[in-house]
């Protein structure tokens, strides 16, 4: 721990005396603090308004389920909820936890002090059964409203064989459909104002204009919109129920599928963070690889919101041309990693090979067609009068309220912040790449595609430069926790082979501790907390993704405005329903 | 209607009428259209037409024979422990005399099946098989009428052998050469 970490807990322990229960050492050298329940809005109020350099952001709100772990670090803690606030000022995160013992859990809400929380703290009422106190709207926000238990408490089945049959009886299908009517004041909203009636519209769960299966609950007055309830969990897979059954390696292929246009983007986070845990340095040729697929997949993101969002306003050609060059992209990323959009290609301790010869020629041949494509795009899209009227001016927030609200991205950058992760707190060597972090002013749809576009052209500076100094030497560590090891020697020594057997059967054994990871992905700060109870898979897999709180703001900054407005701001946000629900 | 008191005031007047038809933008639409008419076409006619498939491709598994002919699976079941999403599954059986010509070790895959619907195609069995026996090839899984049909037993897989069908054998094998360089 550095000294500034040792100042906030000391600071806190001086502030809140017995509150502060103890410090905790962590693998991602995060000041981590524990804290009464019965103290803990008081220290995340101090923590947000009063101290100096504040932490503004509620980045994360978690819980894990202690009662099945080995390494317990609190002895009687059942349940225990993990706050994460990250401060601008400082550029560090703090991790605050509570432990609760009761077998209710329950705890303060902190909606109060964080409007974010609510989305967060009704996903762990769900997911764990915990109780928050004063909360406005605690039900479930995933599973379906039928659900028996809590699917991320340790005693929850994992796979539906667990279960039984599934049945389906009369008196259980009029429960499913009784909880099909639509209330409107079970979703917060009233039928009516003093003056008039209003009309509710169901856009979603199967419309074009929604990206995925989402469903949004809107409240009219006329066509203007007086409140919009967003409903999620239709892609829900249990991926971080996932994480607790499979090994470490083979639980990749599943990061692949959680934002799953960022393609090797997910990979990236979780293995750093497994790296971390493990103790493992990556040879300079695999981080250099690793960062220029990231940005080719930033890239062929970017191309898919870019024709998408124009087609959202009604242009219908963009997007045959930008899922063109998209086409490009996964013809480079098909010949190094072997797949399109899910290349699993990142392993723990590097990558699953090298790059096959003629790489180069691909890569440049992309760098020369690429930026003529760009300027060619906007002329048609950016500069369009039709696509200015529909996006500039719509949708406005600005940063205290994106800081507010927990949004990073483009959408932060969007409004004038200049806040990019690979930047701010480096990983995998960017610290070592030249490149700018595009900012708007506005805040406004249009500028979140101002920021995406640049954004494109920022990355091929990167890629280009990893193509000018790409280092030689091995793709993969020698580090023995290496899934799986270099494979050179396995069909010819013995030693090598039961090494293989091992590694491949249990998969590495990584030692008791917790990290998170966070990459700067293409929808915004993407991360990974892990938990490992020293054993072959993770305790707890916590993926935090960006699109989660960014589709909680939208009923903010849709308020007011017509509906064909929502879709412009649905569009310029740039989520992915797999990443809202994971 | 003000609700948010936050959206920015942009310049709205009124448009005059020739803007409001929006006619130099439709036009310039119109012509970016008209130029890729004449640009080459992005699209094949699939199935007449096939692309090609990088060599290190993962498409459909091929059970592998050595340069005799003799499969080279030991039945270790690594593919099967390796495999996320649970496929393989495989019964193992001891080599008798007089089977030296049809499997390379003592113990063999008597049964060896992939469920394809299960399948991801990630590529980890290829990377858990210590014996190189299993390996992902440059095609996909073709369509099927029942859910049977995607259970890949092992003669829908096991390559033909190099000894007796020499020509189909090259041809199952792709490029497979520069992807086992790449693997090592």
């Amino acid at each position: 721990m550095t000294t500034t970490d040792n100042d906030i807990i000391s600071e806190l322990k001086n502030k809140f005396g017995e509150a502060i229960l103890m410090a905790q050492p962590t693998k991602d050298e995060f000041p981590t603090v524990w804290v009464d329940a019965a103290h803990i809005a008081e220290v995340l109020k101090y923590l947000k308004n009063e101290i100096s350099r504040p932490y503004k952001m509620l980045y994360d709100l978690t819980a894990i389920d202690e009662q099945a772990k080995v390494h317990k670090v609190h002895q009687d803690s059942k349940f225990t909820i993990v706050y994460l606030l990250l401060s601008f000022d400082r550029n560090n995160f703090i991790r605050i936890k509570v432990p609760l013992s009761s077998d209710k859990p329950s705890v303060t809400s902190i909606t109060k002090i964080w409007p974010a929380a609510n989305w967060y703290e009704r996903e762990v009422y769900d997911m764990f059964g915990v109780n928050f106190e004063g909360h406005p709207h605690l039900r479930r926000i995933l599973m379906p409203g039928t659900w028996k238990g809590h699917p991320l408490q340790k005693c929850h089945p994992a796979r539906a064989t667990e279960m039984g049959p599934f049945q389906l009886p009369e008196d259980k299908q009029d429960e499913e459909q009784d909880m099909l009517k639509f209330k409107p004041e079970e979703w917060g909203l009233s039928k009516s104002n003093n003056d008039e009636e209003f009309m509710f519209l169901n856009l979603g769960p199967q419309h074009p204009g929604t990206h995925g299966v989402l469903r949004l609950v809107l409240q009219l007055d006329g066509e203007s919109i007086v409140n919009v309830v967003p409903d999620i969990g239709f892609h829900h897979r249990g991926a971080e129920k996932m994480g607790e059954r499979q090994s470490w390696h083979t639980y990749i292929p599943y990061t692949d599928r959680v934002e799953y246009l960022g393609g090797v983007m997910n990979n990236f986070p979780y293995v750093m963070c497994v790296e971390k845990l493990a103790g493992i340095q990556i040879p300079d040729r695999a981080k250099v690889i690793r960062i220029m697929l990231s940005e080719l997949f930033r890239i062929s993101s970017h191309l898919v919101w870019y024709g998408t969002f124009a087609q959202d306003l009604g242009m219908m050609t963009p997007v045959f041309l930008t899922f063109y060059d998209r086409e490009k992209l996964f013809g480079i990323v098909e010949a190094i990693t072997g797949d399109r959009m899910h290349p699993n290609w990142f392993r723990i301790g590097g990558v699953a090979q090298d790059l096959p010869n003629g790489w180069e020629k691909m890569v440049k041949d992309f760098l020369d067609y690429f930026p003529k494509r760009l300027k060619e795009y906007d002329k048609m899209v950016m500069r369009n009068n039709i696509f200015k009227a529909r996006t500039v001016g719509i949708g406005v927030y600005t940063t205290e309220e994106a800081i507010e609200w927990g949004v990073t991205g483009a959408g932060l950058r969007a409004t004038g912040f200049e806040w990019d992760f690979r930047k701010k707190q480096p990983y995998s060597g960017y610290e070592q790449f030249e490149f700018d972090i595009p900012t708007a002013q506005n805040g406004d749809c249009y500028d979140r595609a101002v920021v995406r576009v640049e954004e494109m052209r920022q990355s091929l500076r990167i890629i280009k430069q990893c193509l000018d100094n790409m280092p030689e030497g091995p793709y993969k560590s020698d580090h023995p926790a290496t899934t799986p090891p270099i494979k050179k020697y396995t069909m010819i020594h013995i030693e090598t082979l039961i090494n293989h057997f091992l590694n491949v059967t249990w998969g590495p054994v990584i030692p008791a501790g917790e990290a998170f990871v966070g990459v700067e992905a293409t929808k915004g700060h993407n991360g990974y907390y892990l938990t490992s109870d020293g054993s072959t898979g993770s305790y707890r897999t916590r993926i935090r993704t960006p699109s989660f709180p960014h589709m909680q703001f939208v009923p903010e900054i849709s308020k007011g405005y017509t509906i064909a407005d929502l879709l412009a701001i649905l569009g310029s946000v740039d989520y992915v329903l797999s990443d809202v629900d994971r | 209607m003000q609700l948010t008191q936050r959206a920015k005031h942009v310049d709205r007047h009124p448009m005059t009428w020739i803007e409001r038809l929006y006619f130099w933008n439709i036009l310039k639409g119109m012509l970016i259209t008209l130029r890729h008419l004449f640009k080459r076409k992005a699209t094949i006619n699939f199935p007449e037409q096939k692309r090609s498939f990088s060599s290190v491709f993962r498409g459909l598994h091929v059970l592998n024979r050595d340069e005799e002919g003799r499969e080279r699976c030991t039945a270790c079941g690594l593919c099967a422990v390796a495999c996320p999403a649970e496929a393989i599954t495989m019964e193992a059986a001891e080599r008798l005399p007089g089977e030296e010509q049809l499997y390379r070790e003592e113990k063999y895959a008597a049964k060896y099946e992939i469920n394809m619907l299960r399948c991801i195609f990630c590529g980890l069995c290829e990377e858990a098989c210590p014996k190189d026996a299993i390996y992902l090839s440059q095609t996909f899984a073709p369509s099927n009428y029942s859910r049977k049909g995607f259970i890949y037993k092992k003669d829908d897989m096991l390559i033909p052998n190099p000894l007796t069908e020499p020509e189909t054998y090259k041809k199952a094998l792709g490029e497979r050469p520069a992807k086992m360089i790449g693997n090592q």
